[in-house]
C-alpha cells in the first residue's frame, strides 16, 4: 500500500473522528437543558399473539401519564414514554433493550410482558446500569440478574403454592398443564412444593408449547389418570384453548387457573366452556378500598370501560411508582439512571392501586399480598362466595 | 385407542392440506410455500364471515372458496407464471414471499389476536372407544377422502384429467401436443387453494380457535405429510397426513407437546433417507431438475478488482465513526447474517446444492458456543472454534444419506434436517435448557477486554466476515472450487470424469456448516439469548434468500443480500406492523426482477460496471 493512500486513510479517519466527537458534544449539551422531558422506555407487545396485553398496558400507562403531567411532571419536567414493540418475544427483547441503553435520554425501562421476554432483556439493562421495572413478570428469578431490576408481581414462590391449596379444595388428584417456558417451569416447581403441603397429588403433569393448537392427545393422556381437578399454569389464550378442548372431550372435572388467566379474553376464547373456571387474583373491581374505587372511576371516564384489566392497573402503578421515585431523586440531587435506582431501592411506601403502599424488599420485589378467589359466571369473572 | 382416533382426526386435517401441496407439485413440479398462508387466510375469512357477519356454514364455505381460489389464481399469475423459465428455487422463494405477504395482510385486516371460531358443526356429539368427537371430525375426514376420489375420477376419466396427467409427466411434450400448459397449471393452483381455504374453515372449527399466524406451521406440516406420502401422489398425501397425525398424537401423549416437531421432521428425514419417493410415490424418473445451466450462467458474478475490495472494506470499517450505536448493532447483525449466508454460497453457489436447513447449523454453532461459555466456563474464542467444528460434524453426519438425492429432494432433506436440529434443542432440556433457552450469554473478549460496545461488536463481526469472504473467494477459484463447478454444472459428466459427486457435495455442505457454526457463535454473543424457536425454517429460507438475491456465485452476494434483507427491514422496526409486509414485497419484487441476484452480470448494470472498472480489469480477481 502506498504511503499516499495511508495518508489519505489517516486523514479521513481523523476527520470522521472529529466530526463524531463534535456530534457527541452537541448531543450532550442538549440533554442538559432543564426543560427537556423525562423519557421512560416501555418494552411491550404491540403486535403478535400477546398484543392484547400491550393494549392493556397502554391504557394504564396513558392514564398515569396524563395525571402525572397534569400534576407538573417530574421535578417540573414533562414525562414522555417511548414505546417499543417486542411482541413479548425473548428473541426480540434484547435488541430493544440495547436500543434503550444506547439512547442516553432514556431514564428507565418499564416492562416487558411475561417473564421470558423480561428476563431476556435484564442482563443488558443491568450491565448498562439502566433500571428495568418489571411489572408483569412473576417468576421467582426475575430480579436475580442484579440490583437494577425491580419487580412488582408477587413472586410465584408465594402465588403458586397458594394455587395448589386452592386446587386442593376441588379434589385431591390434579392434572397440571404448564407452559413449557421459563415462567411455566418456575411456577410449576413452586406449585409442586405447595401441592405436597396441601395434600394434592399430581397424577399427571405436562409442559406444553403455548402456540400449540391441538391439546387433545395431552388431555386424553391426562384423562387416563382420572384427575379430580385440572390446573392451568397458562396465559389467557392457551388456557382457554385447553379448557374448550377438555370440555369437548367430555372431561367435566373442575378447572382452576393461575392469576394470569384473569382476562376477558379467556372467556371470549373458551366460550361456554369457561363457565365455572376458577382463579385467584390480586385485583378485583369490587374491592371497596378508596384507592381502587377512585382508579376505577378515573379509568371509566378515560376509556368508557367498566372493569379495567389487571394488567392496566399494573402498568398504571408501575409508571406512578417510577415517577414517585424519580421525583424524590430529582429533589435530592441530579436525576440520573443511578440516582433513580437508589431512590427506588431506598424509598418506602410507594402508592399503588393494586397493593396499597409498597416498599421493595432486599431482592427488589413486593412481598406477599392477598388474593381473591374468582369464578367465571355468566360470561364474567365474579367473586366466589 | 382414543389417542389413535385423535391422531386420525388431526391427521386428516394434515391430509386435507397435503392434498393441495401434492396436487400443485404433481402438475407444476413446484413446492408451494404459500399454501399454509392460503389456509390461514381461509380460516380467518371463515371466522369473519361466521362470527362477525353471522353467515351460515354453506355461505361461509362458498365465500371462502371464492376468495381462496382467486388467491390461488393470483399466486400463480404473480409468483409462478413469470418465473416459468427460472429454476424451482426461484419459484419456491417467490411463493414463500407471497406467503409472508398474505400472512401479514391478514394480520393487518383481522388483527393479530387468536379468535374463537363459532361451532357451526357439533364438536362433541359422538363417542367411540371413549373418544368424544363431533360431526366436524367426520366432515374433515369425509372432505379429504371425497376430494381425492373426485380428483382421481377427473384425472382418470376426463379430457381435462388427461391434460393434467400429461402436464405432470412431461411439460414440454404436453405443450407440443397442444395442451394449454399454463391454463392447466393455473387450474391446479385454483383447486389446491380452494381446498386450502376449506381446510382453514374446517380446522378452525375443529380447534375452535383461529389466528392469522397459524398458517406457517400448518404449511410445513402439510408439506412434510405430502412428502412422506409421496409428492405428487394424492392418495399418498392422505396416507402421509394420517401417518403423521397418528405418529404425532402418540408421540405427544407419551413424550409431551415438545415431541411434536421431533416426530414431524424425524419422520420426514427417515422417509427421504429410506424411500425418497414417499410411501405411495415413485422416485422421480427425471431426477435432474433445472437447477443448473442457464440460471447460473445468467448469474455470473461481477468481478471486484482488489482496489475496489480495499475501498469497500475501508468504508465498512470506518462506519463506526459516523453511525449511531443502534445502526452499529444492526450492522453487526447484518455481518453475522452475511457470514451465515456465506455457508449457502459454498454449498449452493459453488456445488449447486440448494440447502434449506442452514438454521440447524447456525443453531448448533450458537448452542455449542453458548453452552461452552456459560456452563463449562470457556472463553469465547475456543468456543468459537468449537462451534464451527461441532456444527460441521453434526451437519455432515445428519445429511450423510442425503447427497445421493438431487434437486428439490436435497432442499427438502436439508430442510428436514434443520427442523430436526431445532426440535432436538427443544427436547433435550438437560443440555440446552429446552424452550426456556439460554440467557445472559456473555459478549466476547479480546485480550481480557470485553467487546460489549456497539462499535466493538461491529468491527469484530466485520473483521471475521472479511476473513471468511477472502477465504471463500480463494476456495472458489481453487482446484476444489473447479471440482464443485463440475458437479454443479453436470453431475453425470462430473461422475464420468472421475469426480465422486456425493463426497464433493457433502464436503461443500460441511465447509458451509463451519461458517454457519462460526456465525452461530457470534449470533449468540450478539443477541445474548437463544432458544430453539429462533432457529426455525424461516431463518434457513432467509439464508438462501440472502444469497439468491445478492448473487449466488460470489461471496459479495451474501454481503449485498444481507444488507438488503436484514439491515433495511431492521431500520423499519418503528413501523412494526408493516415491517414484515415490506420484507415480503421486497423479496417478491427482487425474485421477479432479478432472479439471478443483485451482485451479478445483467445488462445494463454490467455495462456501467465495466466502464467503472475498465482500466483495471486485467488484474481483477473474483471477490
Amino acid at each position: 500500500m502506498s504511503s499516499f493512500r495511508r495518508t489519505i486513510t489517516a486523514g479521513l479517519a481523523a476527520f470522521a473522528l472529529t466530526a463524531s466527537l463534535a456530534a457527541c458534544a452537541s448531543a450532550g449539551a442538549a440533554s442538559d437543558g432543564g426543560s427537556e422531558p423525562v423519557r421512560i422506555g416501555v418494552a411491550l407487545p404491540k403486535t403478535g399473539d400477546q398484543a392484547q396485553y400491550g393494549e392493556y398496558f397502554e391504557q394504564g400507562l396513558d392514564l398515569a401519564l396524563e395525571q402525572l403531567n397534569a400534576a407538573g411532571g417530574i421535578g417540573g419536567r414533562n414525562v414522555e414514554l417511548v414505546l417499543e414493540d417486542t411482541q413479548a418475544d425473548p428473541a426480540q427483547a434484547p435488541a430493544v433493550a440495547q436500543k434503550f441503553v444506547d439512547d442516553p435520554s432514556i431514564l428507565a425501562v418499564l416492562g416487558d410482558f411475561g417473564t421470558p421476554a423480561t428476563a431476556a432483556a435484564s442482563p443488558i439493562l443491568q450491565s448498562a446500569g439502566l433500571v428495568q421495572f418489571a411489572f408483569s413478570a412473576s417468576a421467582s428469578t426475575v430480579t436475580d440478574p442484579g440490583d437494577y431490576i425491580f419487580a412488582t408481581w408477587v413472586s410465584q414462590q408465594y402465588e403458586a403454592p397458594r394455587l395448589a391449596a386452592f386446587a386442593a379444595e376441588q379434589g385431591s388428584k390434579a392434572a397440571v398443564f404448564y407452559q413449557d417456558t421459563d415462567w411455566g417451569l418456575n411456577t410449576h416447581g413452586f406449585f409442586s412444593e405447595g401441592a405436597a403441603d396441601a395434600g394434592l397429588e399430581e397424577v399427571y403433569q405436562t409442559g406444553y408449547n403455548p402456540k400449540s393448537t391441538d391439546f387433545r392427545p395431552l388431555l386424553l393422556a391426562a384423562q387416563a389418570q382420572n384427575p379430580e381437578v385440572i390446573v392451568l399454569i397458562s396465559y389467557a389464550a392457551d388456557g382457554a384453548l385447553i379448557t374448550a378442548q377438555a370440555r369437548e372431550l367430555g372431561i367435566e372435572v373442575p378447572i382452576v387457573g393461575i392469576s394470569s388467566i384473569y382476562n376477558q379474553r379467556f372467556i371470549e376464547l373458551a366460550g361456554d366452556a369457561a363457565e365455572g373456571v376458577q382463579t385467584l387474583s390480586y385485583f378485583t373491581p369490587v374491592n371497596p378500598d378508596e384507592r381502587v374505587q377512585t382508579f376505577i372511576k378515573d379509568f371509566a371516564e378515560a376509556y368508557d370501560i367498566e372493569t379495567p384489566s389487571d394488567y392496566a392497573v399494573r402498568a398504571y402503578d408501575a409508571l406512578k411508582v417510577v415517577a414517585t421515585a424519580a421525583s424524590a431523586a430529582a429533589e435530592s440531587g441530579e436525576l440520573t439512571r443511578a440516582s433513580l435506582r437508589d431512590a427506588l431501592a431506598n424509598g418506602s411506601d410507594f402508592p399503588t392501586v393494586l397493593y396499597g403502599p409498597i416498599t421493595f424488599s432486599e431482592t427488589r420485589r413486593v412481598t406477599d399480598a392477598e388474593q381473591y378467589p374468582l369464578v367465571i359466571r355468566d360470561g364474567a369473572f365474579s367473586l366466589r362466595d | 385407542m382414543d389417542i389413535l382416533l385423535a391422531g386420525f382426526v388431526s391427521g386428516s386435517t394434515y391430509a386435507l392440506l397435503a392434498v393441495g401441496v401434492s396436487l400443485i407439485f404433481g402438475v407444476s413440479n413446484i413446492v408451494n410455500f404459500a399454501h399454509g398462508a392460503v389456509f390461514a387466510v381461509g380460516g380467518m375469512t371463515g371466522w369473519y364471515l361466521a362470527a362477525v357477519l353471522g353467515w351460515p356454514l354453506w355461505a361461509v364455505l362458498i365465500g371462502v372458496v371464492a376468495l381462496t381460489s382467486l388467491l390461488g389464481l393470483v399466486i400463480y399469475a404473480v409468483a409462478v407464471k413469470p418465473l416459468r423459465a427460472a429454476p424451482g428455487i426461484a419459484v419456491l422463494l417467490a411463493t414463500f414471499a407471497v406467503g409472508i405477504i398474505l400472512d401479514n395482510t391478514s394480520l393487518r385486516v383481522f388483527g393479530a389476536e387468536t379468535q374463537r371460531f363459532p361451532s357451526l358443526l357439533e364438536r362433541s356429539n359422538f363417542e367411540l372407544f371413549g373418544f368424544r368427537f363431533g360431526t366436524i371430525a367426520l366432515v374433515i375426514i369425509g372432505v379429504s377422502i371425497s376430494c381425492v376420489v373426485i380428483l382421481a375420477l377427473v384425472l382418470a376419466r376426463t379430457r381435462l384429467g388427461r391434460a393434467i396427467r400429461a402436464t405432470s409427466q412431461d411439460i414440454e411434450a404436453a405443450a407440443q401436443m397442444g395442451i394449454a400448459v399454463a391454463r392447466i397449471q393455473a387450474l391446479s393452483f385454483v383447486i389446491a387453494s380452494a381446498l386450502g381455504g376449506v381446510a382453514g374453515v374446517l380446522v378452525g372449527m375443529y380447534n375452535s380457535n383461529v389466528s392469522p399466524s397459524m398458517g406457517f406451521t400448518a404449511g410445513v406440516t402439510a408439506f412434510a405429510a405430502a412428502t412422506i406420502g409421496g409428492l405428487g401422489s394424492l392418495p399418498g398425501a392422505i396416507a402421509g397426513g394420517l401417518v403423521l397425525g397418528v405418529a404425532e398424537a402418540f408421540g405427544v401423549a407419551v413424550g409431551g407437546d415438545s415431541v411434536r416437531p421431533l416426530v414431524t421432521f424425524g419422520a420426514l428425514i427417515l422417509v427421504l433417507w429410506v424411500r425418497p419417493g414417499g410411501i405411495l410415490g415413485r422416485v422421480p424418473t427425471i431426477a435432474s431438475e433445472p437447477m443448473t445451466g442457464t440460471f447460473f450462467g445468467a448469474g455470473r458474478p461481477l468481478r471486484l478488482p482488489p482496489w475496489g475490495a480495499l475501498v469497500l472494506a475501508g468504508a465498512g470499517a470506518l462506519v463506526p465513526l459516523v453511525a449511531s450505536d443502534y445502526l452499529l448493532r444492526t450492522g453487526a447483525l447484518v455481518w453475522i447474517y452475511a457470514l451465515f449466508a456465506l455457508s449457502v454460497t459454498v454449498a449452493g453457489g459453488f456445488a449447486g446444492q440448494i440447502v434449506l436447513g442452514q438454521a440447524g447449523a447456525l443453531a448448533i454453532g450458537a448452542y455449542t458456543s453458548a453452552l461452552l461459555v456459560t456452563k463449562v466456563g470457556w472463553s469465547f474464542w475456543p468456543s468459537f472454534a468449537a462451534a464451527g467444528v461441532v456444527s460441521a460434524i453434526f451437519s455432515v453426519a445428519l445429511t450423510a444419506a442425503t447427497w445421493r438425492l438431487r434437486g428439490h429432494y436435497v432442499s427438502m432433506a436439508t430442510l428436514a434436517t434443520g427442523g430436526f436440529i431445532a426440535a432436538l434443542a427443544l427436547n433435550i432440556p438437560a443440555l440446552t435448557n429446552g424452550a426456556r433457552g439460554i440467557y445472559s450469554i456473555p459478549r466476547p473478549s479480546i485480550g481480557g477486554i470485553v467487546v460489549g460496545s456497539a462499535w466493538g461488536m461491529y468491527l469484530l463481526t466485520f473483521g471475521i466476515l472479511l476473513v471468511a469472504v477472502a477465504l471463500v473467494s480463494r476456495l472458489g477459484s481453487s482446484h476444489l472450487g473447479r471440482s464443485w463447478s463440475a458437479v454443479r454444472e453436470d453431475e453425470v459428466a462430473a461422475a464420468a470424469s472421475g469426480i465422486h459427486a456425493s463426497a464433493y457435495k457433502s464436503l461443500a455442505f460441511g465447509l458451509g456448516s463451519v461458517l454457519a457454526g462460526f456465525a452461530g457463535a457470534l449470533y449468540s454473543a450478539q443477541v445474548t439469548y437463544i432458544e430453539p424457536a429462533q432457529f426455525g425454517i424461516s431463518l434457513s429460507v432467509l439464508a438462501v434468500t440472502i444469497v439468491i438475491l445478492g448473487g449466488l456465485r460470489a461471496p459479495m452476494g451474501a454481503i449485498v443480500g444481507a444488507i438488503v434483507l436484514v439491515g433495511i427491514p431492521e431500520l423499519f422496526r418503528p413501523l412494526a406492523d408493516w415491517r414484515l409486509l415490506f420484507y415480503g414485497v421486497t423479496l417478491l419484487v427482487l425474485v421477479l426482477v432479478r432472479p439471478q441476484g443483485l451482485w451479478s452480470h445483467a445488462e445494463p448494470v454490467a455495462r456501467v460496471w465495466r466502464k467503472l472498472t475498465a482500466t483495471r480489469r486485467g488484474e481483477g480477481v473474483k471477490a
